[in-house]
């Protein structure tokens, strides 16, 4: 055996420092249980060649075990010792290279950098990565490293830097690394976390904006999604919000980031020298390895991203991104739910925020956060103006929470409904239960407490509800509502006529409660108090020193002082103050309650024509004002005084004052005199009054001329069978002045037009818009019997029968029954309405009720001679469908009996239907 | 020419994303690949038709000549156009009219990028707001949604359309056009095209309520309805920055409009907010630069007076001017 291999050793030699010379050669190796030294390190060459360093470990230490200690292998041995470290080290035997490293032999041999890089290398191996860092350093700080190593001692100097906390070390890594050559993405994840462990975290951030996440992501998908996530909490609590949430928009869910892994290309190590490679190969596995982490992080980070936007009281941001998260479950889900509900409110948007809400119920009621849920739903509903279901909601809730604070807190809501529902009493009651409960919260109680004051004061229980507010002034002084119950209670004294005390009680709020909203009122109601004590001076100094800031009161001020001077019989007063408001106040709503005054004063002293003149001055001064709305009123009045005056001078001023509108191109002056010619010529000549107002309508610039004038021509274009010019005056009018108290009547037209247009779609919009709006009763009457009319089919043609779906039949009765409980409505629609009602009903199968309906109409309603004469026909038709020919017979010669009726269109045919009848039963008579 | 088309779209399908075959072609020739294995490389004239036409080359190097040959549309595997989009510039978009030009007429094929690029020109189109360009938008898109077999092509020029139209201020045009996009793709609602076509159209709506109520803040109705509007066109600006933002033209433009509907609204405070994030996050934009001024706008009061009714006047007249001209 000895012989065997020393023969083998001798052969060997020359083997050897070939291997040694030309490194890793490719090398057949042969496997044989007895191999001389040659063969084994021919074998860990090839091993080596193969990247399989574990193997080429095994036979270096078998090499070692058998001729370590042999000195004529001790040269090759020594040669070799750079293969052997690196397979060492990348087979994860550190302590073995390490000792290797330590061997007087290749200590003996120079190369000392070369050392030190594998020295750093088998440290950071072995987790020392300080050490490795010293050893790398010293690497790096010599020239003779060699090219091959020296670009492999920057990069591996950064990980042990960073990997041993050393940030300033590896930042004057970094600015090497950057001069010498370009870093790859890996580097720049590196760095990313040299600025975030520096505490520059916008500085990581901008690090990460230039040199762009995806590029980060795609290098190290795991470590650059958690650090992103890191990035961001910690932005965030230095209150770098929006930077918080751009890190968190991007934070990537397990599945992008293995697909991203799952993408990267089967990148070999270049050579076995390719530590870079090796680390980087490791780096990899390690990134799988962290997937897990990232698991639900998205998710988490879109949860921090809503967060913040709340915080930041960006409620909508924060509801879609809630939206967006998806589907959760158990109790996660149930806070994003009611969360997002609660953004939704809070962002303006009750209709979500109920659905949200009303999901949340159906999904978990019965859930501990239920009435939470029920309470939110409650405000959503009273927001939507669904008042009596709020009502209702905020019971449940109740119901559900008892007395908890926010059980108590939905009473307080849901005496708050009641008061809107106009039911004070109920108010009264529940205030006074939460006030009395002990377990009531002390906030809530305090609120209730104020609310039942307010509800004794609807009530006009004064004096109650005075001593509920001082209870309340007493027990809060500070409270929410102090400043509102200090003034209420001034104000049920004076409601009470106690006028001194009243006085007094007003001073005391308008001390304690400087600037508070009600400061106006209550001065008017300072005001008012002296008035009714005779302090005439004192009340006109109290309404003058009404704050400018609410017009409103102000104006309110002026003429209530104007009511007291005139009350007073102090007209000069009267007169200079109305005055001082025409000058001040031109486009005032209240400039023709002024304007009358002035008028008024003129005609006391005797004289119509002074008032006329003061008239004529006012329209000259303002008529050319398109925000004097009064201007109308104005000439109106004018045109009362001429007409009893017998006059018809106004004419012919008008005239010219037209003119000199329209030279002076004073438009609005202009189309008001023609509108107001039109209404002088109305009576005696219509035709040129509707020619006049055609021409203002055509003249008028629709944002700026009263809605009265655009009606008035829309009526006239109607008139003159301009149907479309007609439709563009009234909905001119509509679109431009929404609020006009002409808008129904406008809405009407529109409605009517459409319907002679044969666009039912559209009428039916104009028309259920006009029975919102309408005041006057008569045209609301003829536009609710139009709809149910329209609803039903029923166009007014004599014997129509309704068709029509239940729905719309529902709707066309409840528009019926509307119309009959009005007592306002006209007799002609009454009696048109309970026509149309019968037929509906008699088409609903209700022929006995229907039979009652039509009787009505001919009862109650005789002197509708038409409709009344229908209605007999239809009593008539109902019985004979009913099979009742004998008193359908009847029926038809109670019509015929009735002369006032004979001119009727439907007697014709009841007089056909009679002769059938009466044949029918002669041939029938045996 | 539909089963010939049928019989090798999976072929073209293939060869529409990468050839690494084919990588070594000679540049500015076309190469047919066919179903035996052969390659004819050329220049393709024509796919319409039972026949594919090419000039082929025959010969070697200087020596090379042409010939024109029709293949049965049957007999190939897939074909790799020479002229490729991505090698085109971001901005030049006159070879992109003309590459669309020249290769609109294989539309149908899916090898031939003619969808994408039909696509990328008609966004450019839209990007330049004219009543014009949205016209020749609108045409491109809708010959990409009819011919192009790629689904997501299809429904990417479905979007495209409705802004064209919305463009061309025919709205309820854009509203149909949408409804048939969503009906025919119902996952198309929670694409971002849709979302941004869908948005572009609420703000239409808005602007167009306005100008048929210019005082809608005093009918609760109409308000109710300018309100719904602006809620869906707001949302649909913001979706890009809050859930697509390294879509940074995308989210920018986004953001844009989110500042400049909030300013038309007098909703200043909420525009700085986006005109902020703007900064921020998109400092390098064009369209940061463009809301500067509303950033840290303090809020003021919108009055209805006389000068607002007067601006009202004038915003109307300006709108019928527009409505005229298209």
């Amino acid at each position: 055996m000895n012989g065997r291999r020393g023969e083998r050793r001798r052969g060997g030699c020359l083997a050897l420092g070939l291997i040694a010379l030309a490194g890793w050669p490719g090398i057949e190796a042969k496997g044989e249980d007895l191999r001389g030294p040659e063969e084994m390190l021919q074998e860990a060459a090839a091993a080596i060649h193969g990247a399989d360093f574990a193997g080429a470990m095994e036979h270096y230490l078998r090499f070692e075990d058998a001729f370590g200690a042999e000195a004529d292998v001790a040269e090759v041995w020594r040669e070799i010792w750079e293969a052997r470290v690196s397979a060492a080290v990348l087979s994860g035997q550190t302590e073995t290279a390490l000792r290797w490293l330590d061997e007087p032999a290749i200590a003996a041999q120079g190369l000392s950098s070369r050392r030190s890089f594998w020295r750093g290398a088998a440290l950071l191996e072995s987790g020392d990565p300080a050490a490795a860092q010293e050893a790398l350093a010293d690497a790096a700080a010599s020239r003779d490293l060699g090219t091959d190593l020296r670009a492999m001692v920057l990069p591996m100097r950064l990980r042990a830097a960073c990997a041993a906390g050393q940030w300033d070390i590896a930042e004057g890594i970094l600015r090497g690394l950057r001069e010498t050559a370009a870093a790859g993405p890996e580097i720049d994840v590196l760095e990313w976390r040299v600025w975030m462990e520096r505490g520059d975290l916008l500085g990581a951030w901008e690090f990460v904006c230039r040199t762009g996440w995806p590029r980060l992501f795609g290098a190290r998908p795991s470590t650059a999604g958690l650090l992103l996530q890191r990035l961001g909490m910690l932005l965030y609590e230095e209150g770098q919000t929006r930077e918080a949430i751009w890190c968190w928009q991007r934070v990537p869910s397990a599945e992008e980031a293995s697909g991203v892994i799952q993408g990267w290309p089967r990148e070999a190590v270049k050579g076995p020298r390719d530590w870079l490679g090796r680390l980087a190969e490791r780096e990899r596995a390690a990134e799988k390895e962290a997937l897990d982490s990232l698991t639900g992080a998205r998710s988490a980070a879109r949860w921090m991203m809503a967060q913040a936007f709340l915080d930041t009281g960006r409620l909508r941001e924060a509801a879609l991104v809630i939206e967006a998260l998806g589907s959760a479950e158990g109790d996660t889900a149930a806070v994003m739910e009611y969360t997002l509900a609660e953004c939704w409110m809070g962002a303006g948007h009750p209709l979500r925020a109920l659905r949200c809400a009303e999901s949340w119920l159906e999904r978990r009621g019965g859930a501990p956060a239920e009435a939470e849920a029920c309470e939110l739903a409650g405000r959503a509903l009273r927001a939507l103006g669904r008042t009596a279901e709020a009502r209702e909601t905020f019971r449940a809730v109740f119901e559900i929470a008892g007395a908890s604070a926010l059980g108590c807190r939905a009473r307080l809501w849901e005496a708050i409904c009641c008061l809107d529902l106009e039911k004070p009493e109920e108010t009264l009651l529940l205030c006074q239960d939460l006030f009395e409960d002990k377990r009531t919260p002390r906030e809530v109680a305090a609120a209730a407490l104020y609310w039942k004051g307010m509800a004794e004061c609807l009530q006009e229980w004064f004096g109650a509800a005075r001593r509920t507010m001082e209870a309340y002034l007493k027990d809060w002084p500070d409270g929410l509502h102090a400043g509102d119950a200090a003034f209420r209670r001034a104000f049920t004294f004076f409601a009470e006529m106690e006028y001194a005390e009243a006085r007094q009680a007003v001073e005391v709020y308008l001390a304690n409660h400087p600037g508070h909203e009600s400061s106006g009122e209550a001065l008017l109601l300072l005001g008012d108090t002296l008035l009714a004590e005779g302090k005439l001076d004192e009340g006109l100094q109290c309404y003058d020193e009404i704050p400018a800031t609410d017009s409103r009161i102000v104006e309110e001020g002026i003429f209530r002082a104007v009511e007291a001077l005139r009350l007073a019989a102090q007209f000069e007063p009267m007169r200079e103050r109305l005055v001082r408001f025409l000058e001040e106040r031109p486009e005032s709503a209240r400039l023709p309650e002024a304007i009358h005054w002035m008028g008024w004063l003129r005609e006391r002293e005797g004289d119509q024509k002074k008032a006329a003149a003061a008239y004529w001055e006012a329209l000259q001064r303002f008529g050319d004002r398109w925000e004097c709305l009064a201007v109308e009123d104005l000439l109106v009045a004018l045109l009362r005084i001429d007409r009893s005056a017998d006059g018809g001078g106004l004419a012919v001023r008008l005239e010219e004052l037209e003119r000199e509108a329209e030279n002076g191109k004073r438009r609005v002056l202009f189309v008001r005199c023609l509108w107001a010619r039109a209404l002088l010529l109305e009576r005696s000549d219509p035709g040129p009054a509707r020619v006049l107002l055609q021409r203002a309508g055509r003249e008028a610039d629709p944002a700026l001329q009263h809605p009265r004038v655009l009606l008035d021509s829309a009526r006239a274009e109607r008139e003159a069978g301009n149907i479309l010019l007609a439709r563009k005056r009234a909905w001119d009018l509509c679109r431009w002045h929404p609020r006009a108290s002409q808008r129904g009547e406008a809405e009407a037209l529109c409605g009517d037009l459409a319907l002679e247009s044969g666009e039912k779609e559209k009428a039916a919009e104009h028309l259920r818009r006009a029975e919102r709006l309408l005041v006057d009763p008569a045209e609301l009457a003829r536009v609710r019997l139009l709809r149910a009319r329209m609803l039903t089919g029923d166009l007014g043609k004599p014997g129509s029968a309704p068709r029509t779906h239940r729905a719309s039949a529902d709707e066309a009765k409840g528009l019926l029954e509307e119309l009959l409980a009005d007592p306002a409505s006209p007799a002609s629609c009454r009696a048109e309405a309970l026509l149309v009602l019968g037929r509906l009903t008699r088409a609903s199968g209700s022929e006995q009720k229907a039979l009652a309906i039509f009787e009505r109409v001919y009862l109650l309603y005789a002197g509708q001679r038409s409709i009344a004469a229908e209605s007999y026909l239809e009593r008539a038709r109902t019985l004979e469908v009913l099979g009742k020919s004998r008193e359908a017979l009847e029926v038809y010669q109670a019509l015929l009996s009735h002369e006032e009726l004979q001119g009727e269109g439907a007697v014709r045919e009841a007089r056909d239907r009679l002769a059938v009848l009466k044949s029918a039963s002669q041939e029938g008579t045996p | 020419m539909r089963m010939g088309w049928g019989l090798i779209r999976l072929g073209w399908a293939l060869a529409a994303g990468v050839a690494p075959g084919l990588a070594s072609a000679p540049e500015g020739e076309d190469v047919v690949v066919l179903r035996n294995g052969s390659e004819l490389r050329g220049t393709v004239k024509d796919l319409r038709g039972r026949f594919l036409k090419m000039n082929v080359r025959v010969g070697e190097s200087d020596r090379a000549g042409k010939i024109e040959r029709a293949v049965p549309l049957a007999d190939v595997e897939r074909v790799w156009f020479h002229e490729r989009l991505a090698a085109m510039g971001p901005g030049d978009s006159d070879s992109l009219e003309g590459f669309w030009e020249s290769r609109r007429r294989y539309l149908a094929a899916p090898g031939s990028e003619a969808g994408e690029a039909g696509l990328l020109l008609a966004r450019r189109l839209l990007d330049a707001k004219g009543v014009r360009t949205a016209r020749r938008a609108e045409a491109i898109a809708r010959e990409v949604s009819r011919q192009d077999p790629d689904a997501k092509r299809q429904q990417a020029a479905q979007c495209a359309m409705v802004e064209a139209l919305v463009q061309q201020d025919l709205l309820d045009d854009a509203e149909k056009a949408l409804t048939t996009a969503v009906d025919s793709s119902p996952a198309l609602n929670a694409s971002g095209q849709l979302r941004r076509a869908r948005s572009t159209l609420a703000w239409a709506r808005v602007l167009e309520l306005e100008a048929e109520f210019p005082r809608w803040r005093d009918d609760p109705e109409v308000n109710e309805r300018h309100m719904d509007w602006v809620d869906v066109a707001l949302e649909g600006a913001i979706h890009p920055f809050l859930f697509d933002p390294d879509n940074i033209p995308a989210a920018a433009a986004g953001l844009e409009d989110a500042v400049c509907r909030l300013a038309h609204l007098g909703r200043k405070e909420e525009a700085a907010v986006y005109a902020e994030d703007l900064a921020r996050l998109y400092p390098d934009s064009p369209q940061a630069e463009r809301t500067v001024e509303w950033r840290g706008e303090p809020p003021r009061e919108d009055t209805n007076d006389g000068e607002g009714v007067r601006e009202e006047r004038e915003n109307e007249n300006e709108s019928n001017r527009k409505g005229t001209q298209s």
